[in-house]
């Protein structure tokens, strides 16, 4: 009972639908839904907007993930329906964390992790679009990624020549390099170009053979190649050896992914990339779509876990939700994070069974982490982004390794620290680990693990001229689980996907929203006028 | 209007367009009048400001903006003459000049009125900078913009050194930029020229830059701007000193005057022949590059029979300016010589300094050259009758020369160049590496690219490095072969057909140094003219035949300065210059060629000893447009030399007034014969105006005066 | 494409030349002494100069003299030299120019001369090459070239001379194309030529020729029929017009037509003016397009006018 008083009852206990976790597929539904004038009931057991997309401080993200990582079961029973308790799976493992100074935990409360990184828009993604569209900007900030850098075969880090401009700065490539990567740029152009005439067209066999071979095929050097397949194509296997490469991409997409990254240059005046990041986080995302739901009339109650569904005694159908509170509310639709398990009922055991088992028999994931250090990668920019393409770090190197490093001009660090975010897809975690710390230690130099903080900090003043030197990082593998209908009533998000941007979240998301309302618009378009002015203002220059 | 779509306005198009017309027509009146009546009140003021924000090109009221600053400074309040008030009313035009500037950045106006307020002494340095890098962002290419920079800079005294890292980042920005390129040839030109640290050594200065730009030309080929950078890179890199190349009489010759008399065929080659008026003799020197200051005080010349006392040096330039390739003075033998074995003649060139180029660069190495006169003693008078002998060119009096006949040896003699390359300027050497570098490079692009002002910039780079081989010290490597030069050229005609004109000018400079620079093939042309039909009397004559190879150009005479007869006929001839060079010439056929007036001949003013002309067959008169017009001396351009008697010459005849530039050039000339037929403007009152106005002339095509 | 329409350029000359009501004509209003220029000069390479009452024209012009001898670009502008040359220019189509005050005019322009040889555009002091041409133009058509220091005016010409070969507005200023003409035909009329490398420029202004057959007047910029004049009568001063291809040169500024209206337009479909009429016509008859009377390249006057007033007396 004086449990049920801790938590404030919610009215009305019917709504159109509920949705438990913030994540940002979560919070997009939510928003969508409620402009769809739906009404909305949005939960969340943590005390903060974000789940899985959540930006955290230092000291609350290793319990978090640890947390999620644990099982944990309650068990109530309701006497006019069938309760099915919900638990949670773990979604994270092996977090591994080393702390060579105590300066980043001293400062925690400064730092705004984020659970999914490294992650970064760009100007003409899909979710900019979105994010112009629902007049979100106006609840956030963005910076522009000032530089990207592959890794050079002297473990060096050289300038990425993304466009024309950078081509001619560039000091990495040959005079001839510079010429062919440009002729290469120009042919994209002039294919992608409507007024040109046919022999400007890349050959539809061209288009469906892989992207490398048509690079090959026009003779690019490796070097070029690297740098247009996994800096810009951004491509996360090897696509050099095919039958081993996981995703092969074609000419046809290649040449769109390049076409989406070169009509981010320039797009918003004040950002002198392709590339930008919100201030405070990735987490602001999330809040900002729940804020706009708010503003629709969505309904928030965070700190509410939910420890049971609902099944109508006889079908067994979905009815609803019981909180922790006791409190038991109603939806024809329900939408959960994806760390939800719901464990058999007697009616429903096969397509629950079936619906988790498909999320767990898949077997990609992805293997992130945190590095704190107090110098930048490169002394001229603050943000940036590095490469580190298959082979790159070592032969049996099969993925890339994404990094971005961040500074306190986006706020998710003090000022005078750095966070790095590395990323790279793995079949199991002693492959992701040894992915990670391969590109940790070409990028900083790690004190001798289990040293004490001062011997730590010796240790960086020694190595501050040359690689940055760790005060603290953590590792960890996270599942990534695809977007399952499930139960017709139940729908359950995706994670974070391995993608440095949320297109393919975004797809994901959209799709389930259509799946539970196919006849409403995914968020109708209000005056989408003064688009680019807006996005230019977004950016704070 | 630029680039406003043409469309027929919409009523309510039209409707808005007079509402506004209204507006701005009130306001422009109301502002004219209050400038006619003196009235600056804050009222009148503030109108003037809308009409110049909605109309920034309303000069006449930035004008009474001016006078109205000037009034409200002269009536300031006598207590309020503090610097505050000051600054406030011009604060109040630099606002006004932004909103206008806003407007329309290619106001003219507004921007000299910033130019006039600020030479009031007031705004920031800063204040300006950060205005104009709002602007150049907007339009880097904005000339206005960037003159307004300079303007700033030189107010302000910013450094070269900060405005040449502002053309880097804008150059960073986008290297498209040609202003910006622009500006920094013009900095660092200055720059150098200071040569402060880190710019005294040119080499590298230049060396940094060329690397600089050449990321530009491999990363996009076809952008002109870096491309135009680099031909001023060139530019810079082949400055060097001009050098005295060749003379006539040649170095070490002998050449056998006859006085008041002919040549007679006895004389044995290789001696020079030269049939001497008034017992003078012409010198020519020939440099390298136009240049000026010959005079007898740079050039001195010791003969014990030279009757001339100081020499005068004219420049052979087609006018009466100081620069010139080509130099001339008349050495004169005194009367009482009436034969004499053999007289040396030295000639010292730039014995003392004061020769120099067009650029400023001094010819600073003097040169030696001597050769020997006589006058032969057996001179048996002659009667002038047998001049009267009209020369045909057909082609069965032209007999191509044996190679071990007499003339080729005369050929050999006078083509050779003897002027000793003693301590060739070292920069030489440098420039010569640069070409080189930049040869490879070049070479490097256009093997991955197929590119059209790489080509000619590489055709540019071998012609300057056989100039650098020929002209520098002899263990300078060996020549680019011109059969390559001129393949490149007949590709960018096929690859460039909009400019096809200008390759055929640069293909036929490079054919016809080809043609002329070396023995071997200039003896290909020398052939012996000898009429078939001719008395005995007449020797052969030595004729140089460039005919037929389709030359629409001129090029260096420096080989050729002895030649007295030249045939250029069959080519594409549209301009003669250089010709000027060639004194002695006495036989000139010019026939089948693209000469469009009689403007295009001036450069045979000069040749006072030309007696045969044959322009037959050209296109004088064809074309409406004259593009020799204002570089033929008239008085069009005030630059006529001679007055201007044209007027009382021709009131006669009135369709003569259309024959002013027949008189401009045949008025000065000497002709025996004259071969005009075949041009447009043609007829038979031409005719009879050439004859009345050169007395000398016997024949035109062929017909005598008398019939 | 196609043929010149005459008949519709001079009905469109004339029209403007009346109307004065849309905004674009008020906005127009204060030079309307060069559209002056620009209408007369066209009408009269067009043969149908007669098509107009002298006397209106040369009384309205006389009533934009100032008593400084300058005129203005309309009733009760100030006066400037940019008006004073079209002024003289009308006058001179119309063989008027002895309606002047000779000396007083003159007196005006070279008053303007700077210490540096350089000229001031009015009595304010911008200072531009342009205005340089403008004066020398003006007073040798009034035979008054020895008013001014004519060696110091070209020696400061000569200092705009930039190292691509062309001219800027003063010293140090960037290349440009109208800039160019008025340069080059200041050293045309002082006989001064020689100090321009007409290789180097000549190269520069040939490769103003773009894809389209048009002119730009800067490298890297859009083709724009004005140009055709500025290029055009520069390439042909220092007689290297044939680095051009001419043929495309005419069929752009063909297509730059209002083939319904008359007028001619900065490039094809965009709304047509008087300025680009001019400027077009002009260049069709420096290409010695048929049926138009020549016009001289450095007095921006038809040839027979030009004659007449150098060739006579």
């Amino acid at each position: 009972m004086e449990e049920a008083e801790s938590y404030p009852p919610i009215d009305p206990s019917n709504f159109d639908l509920i949705v438990i976790g913030t994540g940002l597929p979560e919070s997009i539904v939510a928003s969508a839904a409620s402009a769809a004038g739906k009404t909305v009931l949005h939960l969340d057991s943590n005390p903060f907007y974000g789940s899985h997309s959540a930006s955290l401080p230092l000291n609350d993200f290793i319990p978090f993930i640890q947390s999620e990582s644990q099982p944990q079961s309650r068990n109530l029973t309701s006497d006019d329906y069938v309760s099915t308790p919900v638990a949670t799976r773990p979604l994270y493992s092996a977090v591994e964390t080393n702390s060579y100074s105590s300066e980043p935990t001293e400062n925690s409360r400064k730092f705004n992790l984020d659970l999914a990184g490294p992650r970064v828009l760009l100007c003409s993604d899909s979710m900019i679009d979105l994010i112009l569209k629902t007049g979100i900007n106006q609840y956030m900030e963005f910076k522009s990624v000032d530089a990207s850098f592959i890794s050079s075969a002297d473990g060096g880090l050289e300038n990425v020549p993304d466009s024309r401009s950078a081509i001619f700065k560039n000091r990495g490539l040959s005079l001839t390099e510079k010429n062919q990567l440009m002729k290469f740029f120009k042919l994209v152009q002039r294919h992608l170009g409507d007024d040109e005439t046919e022999d400007d067209k890349i050959s539809d066999q061209d288009l469906e053979s892989p992207f490398v071979e048509f690079l090959t095929k026009i003779g690019l050097s490796q070097k070029l190649k690297s740098i247009i397949l996994y800096t810009i194509v951004l491509a996360d296997y090897d696509q050099e050896n095919l039958e081993a490469c996981k995703d092969v991409i074609s000419t046809k997409s290649g040449i769109s992914r390049l076409a989406l990254y070169h009509s981010s240059i320039g797009r918003f005046p004040n950002a002198n990339g392709a590339i930008i990041y919100p201030i405070y986080g990735q987490g602001e995302l999330p809040q900002a779509f729940c804020r706009r739901a708010a503003v629709k009339g969505c309904i928030y109650v965070l700190r509410m876990p939910v420890v049971a569904i609902l099944n109508d005694k006889d079908s067994g159908e979905y009815k609803g939700i019981k909180l922790v509170s006791g409190q038991e509310l109603f939806s024809p639709k329900l939408i959960i994070a994806p760390s939800f398990t719901i464990p058999s009922t007697p009616n429903h055991d096969a397509q629950v069974a079936n619906s988790d088992d498909v999320s767990l028999s898949d077997t990609k994931k992805v293997a992130r982490g945190i590095c704190i250090t107090k110098h930048s990668l490169n002394t001229q920019v603050a943000n940036c982004l590095v490469f580190f393409p298959p082979r790159s770090l070592y032969l049996e190197q099969s993925t890339s390794v994404r990094v971005l490093q961040l500074s306190s001009n986006v706020a998710v660090c003090p000022s005078g620290m750095f966070v790095t975010y590395l990323s790279a897809m793995c079949d199991d975690n002693v492959q992701g680990k040894k992915l990670l710390n391969a590109a940790i230690n070409a990028l900083f130099s790690v004190p001798i693990s289990g040293n004490s903080e001062n011997s730590g900090a010796s240790n960086l003043s020694e190595h501050a001229e040359e690689k940055p030197c760790l005060l603290w990082s953590t590792l960890y593998i996270q599942e990534l689980t695809t977007f399952q209908g499930g139960l017709d009533s139940i729908s359950k998000t995706p994670m974070p996907d391995e993608h440095l941007h949320y297109t393919d979240l975004l797809d994901a998301t959209e799709k389930i929203f259509k799946e539970i309302y196919p006849n409403e618009e995914f968020f109708p378009s209000i005056n989408v006028s003064n688009d680019d002015e807006g996005g230019g203002s977004e950016l704070d220059s | 209007m630029h680039g406003r779509p043409r469309k027929a306005p919409t009523d309510e198009e039209q409707e808005a367009s007079s509402n506004k017309a209204v507006k701005l027509r009130d306001l422009q009146s109301q502002v004219l009048q209050f400038h006619r009546n003196k009235i600056y009140t804050k009222e009148a003021i503030e109108i003037s400001a809308k009409l110049l924000e909605s109309n920034p090109e309303h000069y006449t009221g930035w004008n009474y903006r001016k006078l109205a600053v000037e009034h409200l400074l002269d009536h300031l309040p006598e207590n309020g003459v503090d610097s505050e008030s000051i600054q406030s009313i011009l604060d109040e035009e630099l606002r006004l000049v932004e909103n206008a500037l806003k407007r329309n950045f290619k106001s003219y106006g507004a921007w000299h009125h910033r130019k006039w307020i600020l030479s009031k002494g007031h705004s920031s340095t800063d204040r300006e900078l950060r205005l104009l890098s709002k602007f150049q962002k907007l339009d880097s290419r904005n000339f206005h913009a960037w003159n307004y920079r300079r303007f700033i800079s030189a107010l302000k005294k910013i450094p070269d050194e900060e405005e040449l890292q502002y053309t880097t980042n804008m150059i960073y920005d986008n290297f498209s930029n040609y202003s910006a390129w622009h500006n920094r040839s013009v900095l660092l030109s200055n720059l150098l020229e200071k040569g402060g640290k880190g710019y005294d050594d040119r080499g590298t200065v230049l060396g940094e830059e060329y690397e600089f730009v050449r990321n530009a030309l491999f990363t996009d080929p076809d952008d002109q701007s870096g491309w135009f950078y680099h031909l001023w890179l060139l530019e810079q890199t082949l400055q060097r000193e001009p050098l005295f190349l060749s003379s006539w009489p040649p170095n070490g010759s002998t050449l056998c005057l006859s006085i008041d008399g002919y040549l007679n065929s006895q004389q044995s080659w290789p001696m020079l022949h030269f049939q001497s008026k008034a017992r003078t003799f012409p010198l020519i020197l020939y440099f390298s590059e136009a240049v000026e200051g010959v005079s007898s005080s740079t050039v001195t010349v010791e003969s014990e029979y030279n009757a001339g006392g100081d020499l005068i040096w004219r420049p052979l330039s087609p006018k009466k300016f100081g620069f010139s390739q080509a130099w001339l003075t008349d050495l004169k033998f005194s009367d009482k010589v009436h034969s004499l074995e053999s007289c040396p003649v030295k000639i010292t060139v730039a014995h003392f300094p004061g020769i120099i180029s067009s650029s400023g660069m001094p010819c600073s190495q003097s040169c030696h050259l001597s050769f020997t006169v006589c006058v032969p003693a057996n001179d048996q008078e002659r009667s002038e009758v047998q001049t009267a002998h009209r020369i045909s060119l057909e082609e069965e009096n032209f007999k191509a020369l044996a190679t071990q006949s007499e003339e080729a040896k005369l050929v050999h003699s006078l083509s050779k160049l003897e002027i000793e390359k003693v301590n060739r300027p070292t920069t030489c050497k440098q420039s010569l590496e640069t070409i080189s570098n930049e040869i490879a490079h070049c070479q490097e692009l256009l093997s991955s690219t197929d590119c059209k002002i790489g080509k000619l910039t590489l055709a540019r780079l071998w012609m300057a490095r056989n100039t650098l081989i020929t002209y520098g010290s002899t263990d300078d490597g060996t020549e680019v072969h011109y059969e390559d030069i001129l393949a490149l050229y007949r590709d960018l005609m096929k690859m460039d057909p909009v400019h096809i004109c200008y390759y055929e000018d640069e293909y036929s400079l490079a054919l016809w140094k080809q043609a002329t620079s070396n023995l071997v093939s200039l003896l290909k042309h020398c052939y012996q003219y000898q009429e078939t039909s001719s008395s005995p009397s007449m020797n052969p004559s030595l004729c140089v035949r460039l005919n037929g190879l389709s030359l629409s150009r001129i090029g260096s005479m420096e080989h050729l300065l002895w030649v007295q007869m030249l045939d250029l006929s069959h080519n594409k001839l549209r301009s003669i210059e250089g010709l000027e060079t060639l004194q002695l010439l006495s036989c000139l056929n010019l026939s089948n060629n693209k000469i469009c007036s009689f403007t295009a001949l001036e450069p045979l003013k000069k040749l006072k000893s030309l007696q045969v002309l044959d322009i037959s067959n050209n296109e004088i008169g064809a074309h409406s447009i004259d593009t020799r017009r204002y570089l033929c001396s008239s008085p069009l351009n005030h630059a006529l030399v001679s007055e201007w008697h044209f007027d009382k010459f021709a009131s006669d005849d009135v369709t003569l007034k259309d024959h002013w530039d027949a008189y401009l050039i045949f008025d000065d000339l000497n002709l025996i014969q004259l071969e005009i037929m075949g041009n447009a403007i043609v007829d038979d009152r031409l005719r009879s105006f050439l004859f009345k106005l050169m007395p000398s002339l016997k024949w035109i095509d062929g017909e005598s005066k008398c019939d | 494409m196609g043929e010149l329409e005459i008949v519709k350029h001079v009905k469109y000359i004339l029209t403007v030349e009346k109307k004065k009501d849309d905004f674009e004509s008020v906005v127009m209003e204060h030079l309307r002494l060069n559209g002056a220029y620009w209408g007369l000069t066209t009408l009269d390479i067009l043969q149908k100069l007669d098509t107009v009452d002298v006397n209106e024209v040369v009384s309205w012009i006389m009533e934009c003299q100032h008593e400084s001898g300058g005129f203005g670009g309309n009733i009760g502008h100030d006066p400037h030299v940019l008006y004073t040359l079209s002024a003289i220019q009308v006058l001179a189509l119309f063989d008027k120019i002895d309606v002047l005050d000779i000396d007083k005019v003159a007196d005006y322009i070279s008053s303007l001369q700077n210490e540096d040889g350089s000229f001031s555009g009015d009595i304010w002091g911008e200072i531009d090459t342009r205005f340089s041409y403008i004066a020398i133009c003006s007073l040798a058509l009034l035979h008054r070239l020895d008013k001014i220091n004519v060696e110091k005016a070209v020696e400061y010409i000569v200092s705009c001379k930039n190292l691509d070969g062309g001219f800027g507005c003063t010293p140090g200023g960037e290349s440009h194309a109208g800039q160019i003409f008025c340069c080059v035909g200041a050293l045309a009329i002082t006989g001064s030529l020689h100090h321009i490398d007409k290789d180097l420029l000549g190269w520069w202004l040939c490769e103003r020729q773009v894809k389209s057959g048009g002119l730009n007047g800067r490298p890297e910029k859009l083709p724009d029929v004005c140009y055709s004049w500025w290029v055009l009568s520069s390439l042909i001063m220092i007689d290297r017009v044939h680095w051009i291809d001419k043929g495309k040169l005419v069929n752009f500024i063909l297509d730059c037509q209002d083939k319904e209206n008359g007028g001619i337009s900065d490039r094809p479909n965009d709304a047509v003016d008087v300025f680009h009429t001019y400027f077009g016509i002009a260049g069709l008859s420096l290409l010695e397009y048929r049926g138009l009377k020549p016009i001289d390249p450095a007095y921006a006057l038809p040839v027979d006018v030009v004659n007449r007033i150098f060739l006579r007396k």
